[in-house]
């Protein structure tokens, strides 16, 4: 009976630990309807948000998204966008979209190099007509933002990371809307 | 009158807990209340905090077949504070095995549906997910000389949720998976036989 109960028991642990999910082999079309931040997010990190060392898909997985087009959806984060927005004196070269559902996000870079992090970069909002349009805009409208990819894996202390940005410079690609469409 | 119905249902309620006539009669039903803690989850929405449920088990043959209702409930910390209800009407078939005269365990094998409203108060929005739900659960049961049981549960709950655009194009985010770790107490009913 102990023998029979043993066994039921390891059935059960097999089937939890094979059904605990592994990587996505999703496919998802970037281009054509306006995704969610946070399939972006997973799609392009695949869940490799810790060390990569030993991965061997990396370079599979940043392919296939580095320099795609992109049509993505999200909320500003208006609380980092106003912090750095007085912190750079009125100028910024990126700002967050967030999926409040679940707090991911994405950084948005407004220039062409993907230099979101220099400081040479920085705009004003009356250089900037995209920073112009965030501005006028209401913190519950969602935003909707046609763009590049950037994905590439970068050292972060001692490890490496899968790391993924948005590039964007045309003001028609970035419209907001009151309905929330999730 | 209402302080005679309170010591009413009081002794009602002692009378169940103490009555130790029907130990050795065999348990026909029962109810139970359980409270669990997520302990690995997958799925779009994070952190979930607990998750609540209460039922009711019918003896058939060896088996016992039931009905339950569960509510998981997960809230984001910081400053977007979206929160999540999982409301999962289940059928449940449990195989008891018996370890010892104070022990046993059951396995529980469930089926049923599972509604998501998500609210966010902040950004105005909410919105109701659904799908299927299928539970896999192991009790251990400590058998008491009252009408009351206690149990220590581990289980895994799994939903598929319907297929929206809007929501994610993801299959990967379809998924809920939860591995959970909880208490819970039982109230027996015996059939005639003593």
């Amino acid at each position: 009976m102990a023998m029979k109960n043993k066994n039921l028991l390891l059935i059960t642990i097999m089937l939890v630990i094979m059904l605990v999910p592994s990587c996505s082999r999703d496919d998802l079309v970037l281009d054509q309807d306006y995704v969610t931040v946070s399939d972006i997010v997973h799609y392009c990190h695949c869940d490799r948000l810790i060390s990569i060392f030993f991965d061997r898909d990396v370079n599979t997985i940043i392919e296939q998204c580095n320099n795609k087009e992109i049509k993505v959806k999200g909320h500003i984060d208006y609380n980092a966008f106003n912090e750095g927005f007085l912190n750079y004196g009125f100028k910024l070269n990126s700002f967050y979209l967030i999926d409040f559902r679940n707090e991911t996000k994405i950084l948005v870079c407004l220039n062409d190099d993907f230099l979101c992090s220099n400081n040479d970069t920085l705009v004003t909002s009356q250089d900037s007509a995209i920073i112009n349009k965030i501005l006028n805009s209401n913190e519950t409208d969602m935003c909707y933002i046609k763009g590049i990819l950037y994905s590439h894996d970068e050292s972060i202390g001692l490890s490496r990371k899968i790391l993924t940005n948005i590039r964007m410079n045309n003001e028609d690609d970035i419209i907001f809307k009151s309905d929330i469409d999730y | 009158m209402k302080i005679p119905k309170t010591i009413l249902i009081i002794s009602v309620v002692i009378w169940i807990t103490f009555d130790k006539s029907a130990i050795y009669a065999q348990e026909k039903s029962n109810i139970y209340l359980e409270l669990s803690k997520p302990l690995l989850e997958y799925s779009l929405f994070n952190r979930y905090l607990f998750d609540a449920g209460m039922g009711y088990n019918d003896k058939i043959n060896r088996l016992f077949v039931g009905a339950s209702l569960n509510m998981t409930y997960s809230k984001l910390k910081g400053e977007f504070n979206t929160q999540t209800y999982l409301i999962k009407p289940r059928i449940n078939l449990i195989y008891p095995i018996n370890i010892s005269t104070r022990f046993n365990f059951e396995p529980q094998i469930g089926l049923g549906y599972s509604v998501i409203s998500i609210n966010n108060k902040k950004y105005e929005f909410s919105d109701l997910q659904q799908g299927i739900n299928a539970i896999l659960e192991l009790k251990f049961n400590y058998i008491t000389n009252t009408r009351f049981d206690y149990y220590f549960m581990i289980n895994y709950d799994y939903t598929f949720l319907n297929k929206d655009k809007n929501f994610t194009q993801l299959d990967y985010y379809r998924n809920i998976h939860l591995v959970s770790f909880g208490i819970g107490a039982k109230l027996k009913f015996y059939g005639n036989e003593k």
